[in-house]
């Protein structure tokens, strides 16, 4: 929750000195300033900054349960079998994951990496979708002795495929991932099957005639951060057709359409004008537009006594990203030649990898009294670009002070960077307020702890050392 | 020329078992052997049971003559058999009298057939011995104007005391029914009846008791004849009253009692009344008194004790029906429906509920959802808020459209429309004939039209707010009459997984779900569902390995009955009906002679969820599935002499390393330790591959040797031997 400032005692207020502007004003107001928050789920922000140092990244289970289930009460009151395969590349932390597949998660993973994290965490390989373009010979075999469903991305991973199944003799229940213009958005043609060219169709034969290959599942992914939920009906309408069409020339039976994830985050993407609360749809409008046109396009195989085939989602973003936030104190405040105030951050885009594309709500931890400046947000890299924010108004902060950026729980902690920086604590408040940590901070042996030195380098001092 | 032989023989068989079958239908007993023994009983008196087989004969070549139905089950014939026992009892037998037995049988015929279809689609009433009372009235009045007929005076050796003489009259008035009102001859009908059913002996007696009791004490006097004579009308009332149309109970068996009563009443009125045309009272006071208690207890719209049967049957295949349903289905006659949406939702008024749902919509359950104690996010302003509202409605059964309305616009959130009440809704009729209603529907959302057929799981509304609903929820309710609003009936959800205030969420198969449940309808798991599925043809063969039979191998397969009813067969001729709908295969009616193996397969796969969701679940299959010692099988006859449940507790988990699921089942009596445990192996290829049971002293393992069909005409039947090691 976040608060405002309400009494009115007279404070001292640093003062400013700001150019008078007249003409266009914001019409929807600079909101940062006003609002404050000191804790989170119930645990004093300064506290946990005491306890685990700054920065810091905080996880909320009780929040992370919640978008779980609501999501999947939202699908499975629409649509009578609903699987959500847990997108590991938007945050694969062992705590999260298995928070996750406690709420009945599969894992939906793209490298041999992930596919072995999901296996160490425990998931059985029956609950894995394996997707992605890089498959490599191992990882697959894996996956075929485990039952995993194996997402086939182009015509090369069919063959290898079909090789190994024959060298295995074993019968391998395939998907196939295909690209297609849903008239809303870019398509992303580079993964997948081509439908428009024949492309898919064709693949589809070549499964029909392999020996142990039996092609069970269609996937497609129309994008990330779709704004638009009809690009759904329109992607799930074109993939019904190809299954409709797939199914009664190779007499396969499809047993799941996967649609992939997409859904966009209550985050502001940067080039966006209006705010994420006006433009970002429900949960429920993007399950409407879904499973309404599924249900009518599989109405017609309950007639025929089938069932519906089960839909498959791999919502990432839409339930981690407002579970985490990255609590960072400023560690310095400067004023630039023309006159805008900046702050140094003890995190940047090291840590906060996302802000290249979002601009990330700040959020005070005490009221801030003053005018709100144009302030630049400086990370802690010696390096131009580590801006965590380009421009945001905020009034005057001082050193020490936490700001909190969110929200942070898609793509930071699998796309952080170890550049210069020890990546710090990563705490997880459970629904009891309780907290642990669910990564600890590198140290120096973290970093060095792969590293080999041959036998001639161990001395940096050698030659120095020769010459005494 | 084989097949043509062939026919002929089983034509005859069927004949001759259609008489018999009439002989013993007369005691609501279907059984040619018994029908012999009476047969070979009423020659006793030549006269008599010469005149009674011919009219049977007389009975079946007309039937056969003019192609009447159903003629092998003697439901046709027993009326003529009646006529002629009648008439040899009074008249000597010679060929004035032949004649008018086979007058009197064919008039007998004739007149069940114009009257039976009648009575029971009107009024759901049995024809019982109607057409022979009118026959044998029409008879008396004529036979005074026919002086060729000769009085038959019945000279017999027969002894007319036995034991004592309350009980031997007992005894007379037993074998009256058959027009001879001799003790010993009641005494073979009396071990006769005893044999097939001991509740209904007991009713016999009961009833015989009670009416004769009556109607010596209310006259006063003690006519010994009267009561031998006319007695049978209070036994055969309190057995068509107490166990045949009813089942066996405390209110049934008092309601039997009074029926008899009333017998007795009705039988001293016709006594008097006929006295002046110097009538016998027959079997009148038994047909009025139990076709007017039955007809009145039918008018009853709701189900209430006591209760009737479905279809008329011995007591003890009544009760163990009943108990069954209610084990299965929460009460007799309890409409099973499936939720008709999908996903998690609550109750919001369950039945007898404090808002709306009094009597007589009592039995109406209304569903909505929410998410920690709220049914709405953001401020519930807008419709579009709560969580419920635009949801898919779902047919909740097979059935036809019969009414649907969807002009009303959506209340806004707090508002109600009292004026029209259900608001938006559709009125399926069910292939059973009573109705589901759907209501508050959204505005424009229904999907079906009227004279549609719908199936279970078929998208036909959405959620709405419509009449009076303060806020977004969906009403369902099961009503006997097309009429909007009219009064309900009980119905359940099957095969639910319900999360309760206290409880884990668990499977059931039959729920009743009360305010502040959340339910779930489980899904069909599409290859527990395929590979469980027997159509007719159905061929499962099993090797078995018995440690006390020296069985080695048992075939199963289906078939369809005439009335539609799947029933698994087995090579001992043993076999079980069984359906598979709402979400189980569930086993039941399991007759024929002693089987082992089936009993087993029964028990492991009795009552088997067609869901993953399902992990445990609890059933009460027939107490003689259970494989007793001849000693224990006496003990419990005689301790549930109308039959009882087993405690039978299942658990399913899939096995992963050998890709099957395991189902194990633990089957006790009640109060003793006796305890079998059976084990089905279930594959998702193959269905059922293996079953086992264990017990105290003995083992039976089956393992499935070869799967197929049975040929029909146009389609070769085929046999796939499962290899085990694959």
């Amino acid at each position: 929750m976040t608060k405002q400032t309400t009494d009115n005692k007279k404070l001292w207020i640093k003062p400013s000195i700001s150019p008078v502007r007249s003409g266009i004003q914001n019409k929807f107001g600079a909101t940062e300033h006003h609002q404050w928050k000191d804790e989170i789920d119930g645990v004093a922000i300064k506290q946990l900054i005491d306890d685990h140092g700054s920065p810091l990244f905080v996880v909320s289970e009780k929040k992370l349960r919640n978008n779980m289930r609501r999501l999947k009460r939202v699908f499975s009151s629409r649509y009578p079998d609903v699987v959500f395969g847990w997108s590991y590349k938007t945050n694969y932390l062992g705590a999260v994951c298995n928070v996750l597949h406690q709420e009945g998660s599969w894992a939906e993973v793209v490298s041999n990496f992930e596919y072995d994290k999901a296996r160490s965490l425990g998931m059985p390989g029956n609950r894995i979708i394996f997707n992605g373009p890089y498959k490599t010979r191992e990882s697959l075999v894996k996956a075929i002795n485990e039952k995993a469903r194996i997402h086939i991305d182009h015509l090369d991973e069919l063959h290898l495929l079909e090789d190994l199944s024959d060298e295995l003799n074993k019968d391998v229940k395939v998907t196939l991932r295909l690209n297609f213009d849903t008239g809303y958005t870019e398509p992303w043609s580079r993964f997948g099957f081509n439908i428009e060219t024949g492309q898919a169709m064709n693949a589809a034969w070549r499964i029909a005639s392999s020996k142990h290959l039996k092609l069970s599942g269609l996937h497609s992914h129309i994008g990330t951060f779709i704004l638009e939920p009809l690009a759904y009906s329109s992607q799930v309408r074109l993939m019904c057709e190809f299954m409709n069409e797939v199914e009664s020339k190779t007499a396969c039976e499809i047993e799941y359409i996967d649609v992939g994830g997409g859904f966009a985050s209550l985050n502001s993407l940067q080039g966006i004008y209006l705010p994420p609360e006006q433009v970002v749809p429900s949960i429920d409008q993007y399950a409407d537009a879904i499973c309404s046109v599924l249900l009518e396009y599989t109405e017609e195989r309950v007639a025929r006594g089938r069932a519906r085939p089960q839909l498959v989602l791999e919502t990432g973003r839409a339930i981690v990203d407002d579970t985490e936030v990255l609590l960072s104190s400023v560690f310095a405040v400067k004023k630039m030649p023309d006159g805008k105030n900046a702050l140094v951050m003890d995190a940047g885009v090291n840590l906060l990898f996302t802000s290249f594309w979002y601009n990330h709500q700040i959020t005070a931890t005490r009221p801030l009294n003053g005018r709100a400046e144009e302030t630049i947000i400086y990370g802690p890299l010696c390096m131009n670009i580590d801006v965590m924010r380009a421009s945001a108004m905020l009034p005057p902060v001082k050193v020490g002070d936490v700001l909190i950026f969110s929200p942070a729980g898609a793509y930071n902690n699998t796309q952080w960077l170890q550049f210069i920086e020890y990546r710090p604590n990563v705490v997880m408040i459970h629904e009891d307020q309780s907290v642990s940590v669910i990564r600890e901070a590198e140290d120096l042996n973290v970093i060095t702890a792969q590293e080999k030195i041959p036998a001639h380098l161990t001395d940096p001092l050698k030659n120095e050392n020769k010459a005494k | 020329m084989e097949i043509e032989n062939n026919n002929q023989l089983a034509l005859i068989k069927n004949n001759i078992f259609g008489v018999l079958r009439a002989y013993a239908t007369i005691l609501f007993l279907n059984h040619p052997i018994s029908g012999l023994i009476i047969l070979l009983a009423t020659l006793l008196i030549p006269n008599l049971g010469l005149s009674g087989l011919i009219a049977a004969v007389t009975g079946i070549v007309i039937a056969r003559f003019l192609n009447f139905p159903q003629i092998a089950s003697g439901m046709h014939i027993y009326n003529s058999l009646l006529v002629g026992l009648s008439l040899g009892a009074f008249f000597k037998l010679d060929h004035y009298l032949l004649m008018l037995i086979i007058l009197g049988a064919a008039l007998a015929v004739l007149l069940t057939v114009a009257l039976a279809n009648i009575l029971w689609r009107h009024s759901e009433l049995p024809i019982l011995s109607l057409p022979f009372v009118i026959v044998a009235m029409t008879m008396a009045f004529a036979a005074r104007s026919y002086q060729s007929l000769e009085y038959f005076i019945p000279v017999n050796n027969l002894p007319v005391a036995i034991i004592n003489s309350d009980i031997d009259t007992y005894f007379s008035a037993t074998g009256a029914i058959y027009f001879m009102a001799n003790p010993l001859v009641g005494l073979i009908l009396f071990l006769i009846i005893i044999f097939h059913s001991r509740y209904l002996a007991l009713l016999s007696i009961s009833g015989y008791a009670i009416g004769s009791f009556l109607l010596t004490h209310l006259t006063g006097n003690i006519y010994p004849n009267l009561v031998a004579w006319s007695g049978f009308n209070f036994s055969l009332t309190a057995m068509a009253i107490g166990g045949i149309f009813t089942i066996p109970g405390v209110y049934s068996f008092v309601m039997a009692m009074i029926a008899a009563a009333l017998a007795a009443l009705v039988t001293t009125a016709m006594q008097n009344l006929l006295l002046g045309y110097g009538l016998p009272v027959m079997a009148f006071p038994f047909l009025l008194t139990t076709l007017t208690v039955l007809a009145a207890l039918r008018q009853r719209l709701g189900l209430s004790e006591p209760y009737l049967a479905p279809l008329p049957a011995l007591p003890e295949i009544n009760y163990e029906r009943a108990r069954l349903a209610k084990v299965r289905n929460g009460e007799v006659g309890s409409i099973p429906l499936l939720a008709p949406f999908y996903g998690e939702w609550n109750i919001y008024q369950g039945f007898n509920g404090e808002h709306t749902h009094k009597p007589p919509w009592q039995y109406a359950l209304d569903f909505y959802i929410v998410e920690y104690d709220k049914s709405y996010a953001d401020e519930g302003e807008n419709l579009e808020d709560y969580f419920c509202f635009g949801l898919p409605v779902l047919s909740p059964a097979y059935g036809t459209i019969i009414r649907a309305y969807d002009q009303f616009v959506d209340n806004a959130p707090g508002e109600m429309d009292v004026t029209n009440n259900w608001g938006n809704f559709i009125l399926i009729q069910l292939d059973t004939g009573d109705h589901v209603l759907l209501a508050h529907l959204k505005q424009h959302s229904i999907k079906v039209k009227e004279k549609e057929r719908v199936e279970p799981g078929m998208v036909i509304a959405a959620c709405g707010n419509s009449g009076r609903s303060p806020q977004p929820h969906l009403h369902l309710q099961t009503q006997r009459s097309a009429e909007l609003g009219s009064a309900t009936i009980p119905f359940h959800l099957a095969s639910i997984v319900i999360k309760t205030k206290e409880n884990e969420p668990c499977y059931q198969v039959v729920c009743r779900p009360v305010k502040g449940d959340q339910i779930q309808p489980a899904a069909n798991h599409d290859k527990l569902a395929r590979n469980l599925h027997m159509p007719v043809g159905r061929k499962l063969c099993y090797s078995i390995e018995s440690s006390e039979d020296k069985i080695k191998e048992r075939q199963f397969h289906v078939e369809v009955t005439i009335t539609g009813q799947y029933r698994l067969v087995s090579g001992s001729h043993a076999s079980a009906a069984f359906e598979e709908n709402n979400g189980v295969l569930a086993f039941y009616d399991r007759v024929g002679p002693k089987d082992k193996v089936l009993d087993a397969w029964l028990l492991a796969n009795g009552l088997t969820p067609l869901t993953d969701q399902a992990t445990t679940w609890s059933d009460a299959p027939s107490i003689h599935l259970f494989p007793f010692s001849l000693l224990q099988r006496i003990w419990i006859n005689l301790k549930y002499p109308l039959g009882d449940g087993l405690d039978s507790q299942y658990k399913r988990e899939w096995d992963e390393a050998n890709n099957v699921w395991i189902q194990a089942g633990e089957h006790k009596i009640t109060n003793t330790s006796w305890l079998v445990k059976t084990t089905a192996i279930i594959s998702p290829e193959q269905g059922c591959t293996e079953f086992s049971l264990v017990d105290e002293n003995q083992v039976i393992q089956a393992r499935l040797t070869d799967i197929g069909l049975l040929s029909d005409q146009g389609i070769p039947g085929w046999d796939e031997a499962i290899n085990k090691n694959e």
